[in-house]
């Protein structure tokens, strides 16, 4: 097959799965995590490259991926709603010091990855002293605390 | 046990739209089921090796099995189990096929191998019942519908490549 078609393939079948998965918060993964990431771009690469270790199948290949990925960031810039549905939005989880249970389980993350978080950035103690939490679309839980 | 998504209201400047969110997690659900459901259908077979995927054809003490549904370069096996005429049996593959497939061994060796008006034609020195195992390589994607002879018999070959 095409080098550029395989490209493709590939990019909008892992944009999907990896939408599909859901978000999960950074503090969540998990060595396992890491692994798991190495052996799928092993398997994908095997998919891409195939037969093929010319020189130019790579050139062929590079472009596609980030010409793809050009195209999609000038996509979401002049459809804000592209965006929104390839990568999410930010989710507050914490509201005035009390957890959001309903959104948290949607998300999957626990208070201990909260208070993790509001530990390593402010070095809060309790869920009381937190204003907001907020899971970023990169997977980050952002805090914001009651201003002392 | 089903949970509320709480509405709230905060004085951060965000661009949160729960009802999109929402949207997002039902998505994410049919999208689970539908990751199931290609994994159960992956392990029937319906992209290769699995019970959907193998074919026996049999006519006058012919057996034929090959598979059904492979994958681009991904090498199978036919199997062909034949009595011998005269001390030989010929395997005839039409040129469709070798389009498709590339032949990479067969075991036991050919002692003739010809072409015929654009078919390939093996014959291998028998004496009773014998058993051939052509092993393949897809080198093309697509479906393929073709007959493939051995000795007298005709076996309608019907093969899906996926890319």
């Amino acid at each position: 097959m095409n080098p550029v078609y395989r490209g493709l393939s590939i990019y909008l079948f892992i944009l999907v799965l990896f939408r599909i998965m859901g978000k999960k918060s950074l503090s969540d993964a998990t060595t396992f995590d890491f692994v798991l990431l190495l052996i799928i771009s092993e398997v994908t690469q095997q998919a891409l490259v195939g037969q093929d270790f010319s020189i130019t199948g790579s050139f062929i290949l590079i472009t596609t991926l980030v010409t793809t990925d050009l195209v999609f960031s000038l996509l979401k810039e002049n459809f804000p709603f592209i965006g929104k549905a390839t990568e999410g939005l930010p989710l507050v989880i914490v509201n005035k010091g009390k957890p959001l249970t309903g959104r948290m389980r949607k998300t999957k993350v626990s208070e201990d990855d909260i208070m993790e978080s509001a530990r390593a950035s402010f070095g809060l103690e309790k869920m009381d002293d937190i204003k907001y939490a907020i899971l970023e679309k990169s997977g980050q839980i952002t805090i914001v605390p009651f201003s002392r | 046990m089903k949970e509320e998504v709480e509405r709230i209201q905060t004085s951060l400047q965000i661009d949160e739209d729960i009802d999109l969110h929402m949207k997002s997690w039902r998505v994410q659900r049919v999208g689970w089921g539908h990751m199931v459901s290609f994994l159960l259908l992956a392990i029937l077979g319906l992209f290769g090796n699995g019970l959907l995927s193998e074919r026996t054809l049999g006519k006058g003490g012919t057996f034929l099995t090959y598979d059904r549904f492979t994958r681009f370069e991904n090498d199978t096996e036919m199997e062909i189990e034949a009595q011998s005429v005269n001390g030989k049996i010929s395997v005839v593959l039409p040129p469709d096929f070798c389009e498709r497939f590339k032949v990479e061994k067969i075991n036991p060796d050919p002692s003739v191998q010809k072409g015929d008006n654009g078919s390939t034609v093996y014959e291998f020195q028998a004496s009773g019942r014998a058993h051939l195992t052509l092993f393949l390589s897809p080198r093309s994607h697509g479906s393929l519908r073709c007959r493939v002879a051995v000795n007298e018999a005709e076996f309608e070959i019907v093969n899906f490549i996926y890319p």
